[in-house]
């Protein structure tokens, strides 16, 4: 069993711990409950005939009452950047957390979720940023905690970049 | 450990030291929510903490850090979260700690103050996506304006239609010249900003100060709008009467044929009410959520605010504090939900007894203040004390019990008693200290001597805990003379305190202090120590004495005593015949039965007992006979009467006698006067201790007293 630590993170409200709730117990629900500090999921994976021990790291969401406490990086695999699809703003902390990640624990395999893309009528991401990003060679995953939609898919995307980041 | 030990399980922490191996050892017994969360943890076993918590393994690394080079008293974790086998939330911190050399992790379970914190945070959050929500739907009127008037502008339709389309727009709107002259522009810009009307460009220009403002966050603005692309974003705004306003502005530019800019369209709206504190964020931020009331924050910004006042008015201000009584100990007999619903009642109780005009707050804990105003008019401060301690008397009822809470109240004012919120504040809860110990249930005001006195305690607490170390601790030792048939010579063991600054300081004054709080247990080890060590010298020098020592209550409570007694005797090889233990008589009929038991313990393996400032402490000696105690030693106050008062002489005879008769021996302390001694001599009193005989001395003159004993005549 190989042993994966794996943050999620974002601005608050984005929907870390519902898409955490949907991967690990596959439940959802719509009421709006913040994290306070940090929640510790487990769940086994196998990928690519690999088992992996996920220990998911969900951290209080980036706002003006919190800041991120980054040794709580230290030894992360891998990060799941959460942006709200109907919020635009999201999309910008986002991109401070990547680079603050950047910063502190270097390059390492990261996924942006666009998250509660079921809203597709509320949809208000800018297209030439996320052009951009994609650019840069960020993956971005759109996801739907409430549906379920591309929530497993990520995970196992995030374990393979972090794979072939192991092969590199 | 052991202190340490019960605090952390009183307090319902669980401490563990970290020893090498990564073995954790529990130091206390392992609390209920520990359990909860890993079922096979046994007392005193090593628990594996990295394998149960992986957060734990996390902040190892950071602890091992600390533990190498301390940085500060302790090192916090940060909250985690984690699920019991009950599918329960715990909220947990770990501390790291270093305690002589002992590397301790201190893990808590916030879990049932979290719940305060987290709706906290949670109405927080709510109301910002809230917020969030209402400027990006004003984001989206904005662009359809711009667009549509951006549309207008390059299909060069007529600019009185422009103007018609903009003149009642709620946002503020401006169509410019990308030098910044003005072609159109609505009301609501001229209701902000003193722009000229349209076509004038003598006043100042709008653009430039957005612009201008803009720049400090947006440091790109110049470079956007100059290239032709389009800008929006959100900034401080200067208005001309000096007031400040947040403003979201969104700048499109109109490109002309040749592909200029031939036009900015401006957007502008008023966001403070979004930037600023909504009231319901105040709501959540600034009062108590279990008692609705303000909470501190909020009283110090009302406490500063009213002083202000005053200090410009000239009027007075009088701020109550106000604390319950053994609030700790009725939460601890009940739940949590209990105390709450105590606090809660008081609080409303409370509110429902000051004017409207006043200012209740529930600063937290089991403390409430008040701040009244007075309006220059004659404040009865006492009434509205004796009225608020009354409605906390009355009695209430939690969890179908009947309680009966009293509470503690001190008052200070502005500006008799200070000048500012911090003194004030600092002055009402030191009158509320005084109120406590005058016997709680009680209303203090303020005065100067309270602050000065209190200093002092101070002071004397914080420099007596180190004079053990120090060295500046020392025993003199006083004689007891054999007035009557015995022949011993006894001393009593007297501690001085020679403080470096302060020089000799009275144990009157610091024995009170020391018996506050556990340094009276540390105090009196020592003196023990010093005082057994000193007899057993004087032994060796066949100068035996019978050493008397004072002991407090306190330390007979404390559960290692007669282990302590004992183990001193042992150590320092003085027969347990040559010590003898003073307790008040006071201080023995607090717990008789507790009290009588160890004393008695020690009495079994030969050490003396003396009842020490007999006869003012109660009215019937029927009890003495039952008391394990070998002496009396008849308070002084009686024997500073003599030979005037007829009814200290009495007294003194009757002790006397009742002690023969019952085969104890009498000493009589404090002897000044020839007559005196004469008058213990006729009565048959068998010792006398006192300055006229011999003042307390240092350990090198006893030897010559002892050797000159047979031939000193006490005579005038």
């Amino acid at each position: 069993m190989v042993v994966k630590k794996i943050c999620m993170m974002g601005a608050f409200a984005v929907g870390k711990t519902s898409l955490v709730r949907r991967f690990v117990h596959s439940i959802f629900s719509d009421t709006y409950q913040t994290t306070i500090g940090v929640m510790i999921s487990k769940k086994t994976l196998a990928v690519d005939s690999v088992d992996y021990q996920l220990v998911i790291w969900d951290l209080e969401g980036r706002d003006e009452f919190t800041d991120v406490r980054s040794n709580y990086l230290r030894g992360a695999a891998g990060v799941f950047f959460v942006v709200d699809v109907t919020r635009p703003h999201t999309l910008t902390v986002a991109r401070q957390l990547r680079y603050e990640v950047q910063k502190h624990v270097g390059d390492i395999p990261a996924l942006i979720l666009l998250n509660k893309s079921d809203l597709a009528d509320q949809w208000r991401l800018d297209g030439d940023v996320l052009q951009q990003l994609e650019a840069e060679g960020c993956t971005l995953i759109r996801t739907s905690a409430k549906s379920g939609d591309q929530v497993d898919a990520s995970f196992i995307a995030l374990v393979r970049a972090m794979q072939n980041a192991s092969a590199e | 450990m052991s202190l340490f030990a019960k605090l952390f399980s009183d307090m319902g922490l669980l401490a563990v030291e970290c020893r090498p191996g990564n073995r954790f050892v529990p130091l206390n017994d392992i609390p209920a929510w520990f359990h909860q969360l890993c079922s096979d943890a046994y007392p005193g076993e090593p628990l594996d903490l990295p394998a149960l918590f992986p957060f734990i393994e996390h902040f190892l690394q950071d602890a091992e850090a600390f533990w190498q080079q301390p940085a500060g008293a302790r090192l916090g974790s940060g909250v985690w979260t984690e699920l019991d086998g009950q599918g329960k939330q715990h909220q947990l911190e770990a501390y790291a700690l270093l305690y002589q050399q002992i590397r301790i992790l201190l893990l808590v379970d916030l879990t049932q103050t979290f719940d305060a914190r987290h709706q906290v945070y949670q109405r927080a959050r709510e109301i910002a996506l809230a917020q969030e929500k209402l400027v990006a739907a004003l984001q989206r009127e904005q662009r359809k304006l711009q667009l549509k008037l951006q549309e207008m502008l390059t299909r060069n339709a007529p600019l009185s239609n422009i103007a018609e389309r903009i003149q009642h727009h709620a946002s503020a709107v401006m169509v410019c010249k990308p030098d910044g002259s003005v072609e159109l522009l609505n009301q609501a810009l001229m209701d902000i900003y003193p722009v000229a009307a349209a076509g004038d460009a003598s006043g100042p220009s709008v653009l430039n100060q957005w612009v201008r403002e803009a720049e400090t966050l947006y440091p790109e603005i110049h470079r956007v709008i100059d290239t032709g692309a389009w800008w929006e974003g959100e900034f401080e705004s200067t208005l001309p009467d000096g007031t400040h306003k947040w403003v979201r502005l969104m700048i499109g530019p109109v490109l002309d044929e040749q592909q200029q800019v031939s036009h900015l369209v401006c957007v502008a709206n008023d966001i403070s009410g979004l930037r600023e504190p909504s009231v319901e964020l105040e709501r959540v931020t600034d009062y108590d959520l279990t008692t609705q009331l303000p909470n501190r924050r909020h009283f110090w910004r009302v406490l500063t605010r009213e002083i202000d006042a005053c200090r410009a008015s000239g009027d007075k201000l009088a701020l109550l504090y106000l604390d319950v009584d053994n609030f700790k100990r009725i939460n601890d007999n009940f739940d949590h939900q209990a105390g709450d619903q105590l606090l809660t009642t008081l609080s409303s109780r409370l509110a429902r007894n000051v004017k409207k005009t006043d200012f209740i707050a529930h600063l937290g804990g089991d403390e409430f203040a008040v701040v009244l105003r007075t309006d220059r008019r004659q404040l009865d401060v006492n009434a509205v004390a004796e009225r608020l301690l009354g409605v906390v008397r009355q009695p209430l009822t939690v969890d179908s019990q009947t309680l009966h809470v009293t509470a503690s109240l001190g008052v200070a004012c502005f500006p008799d008693h200070a000048a500012d919120a911090a003194a004030l504040m600092k002055h009402a809860d030191l009158a509320m200290y005084h109120a406590k110990q005058m016997g709680r249930n009680h209303y203090q005001l303020f005065t100067r001597d309270l602050d000065d006195a209190f200093l002092h305690r101070v002071i004397v607490q914080k420099d007596l805990g180190n004079a053990i170390t120090h060295q500046e601790l020392r025993l003199v030792y006083q004689p007891q003379i054999c007035i009557g048939d015995d022949a011993f010579l006894r001393l009593e063991a007297l501690l001085r305190w020679q403080h470096p600054e302060r020089g000799l300081i009275s144990p009157g004054v610091f024995i009170p202090v020391a018996e506050e709080s556990d340094l009276i247990n540390q105090l009196g080890r020592w003196v023990l120590e010093q005082a057994c060590t000193q007899a057993r010298a004087f032994l060796d020098r066949k100068v035996p004495v019978v050493m008397a020592v004072n002991v407090s209550a306190r330390q007979i409570r404390a559960s290692d005593f007669v282990a302590h007694v004992l183990m001193v005797l042992e150590q320092t090889g003085l027969p347990p015949a040559q010590l003898e233990l003073e307790i008040t008589e006071t201080a023995l009929l607090e717990d008789r039965e507790t009290y009588s038991q160890a004393l008695r313990q020690l009495r079994e393996i030969g050490v003396s007992i003396a009842l020490d400032d007999f006869g003012s402490g109660f009215s019937s000696l029927n009890y003495l006979k039952n008391l394990p105690v070998d002496r009396l030693k008849i308070d002084q106050v009686f024997i500073q009467e003599i030979p005037h008062n007829e009814e200290s002489k009495a007294i003194t005879a009757t002790i006397v006698k009742l002690a023969h008769e019952l085969r104890m021996k009498v000493v009589a302390e404090g002897v000044e006067t020839w007559e005196q001694l004469r008058f213990l001599r006729e009565i048959g009193c068998d010792y006398a201790q006192g300055f006229l005989l011999f003042k307390p001395l240092p350990a090198d003159e006893i030897d010559a007293i002892y050797r000159n004993l047979s031939s000193l005549r006490f005579e005038p």
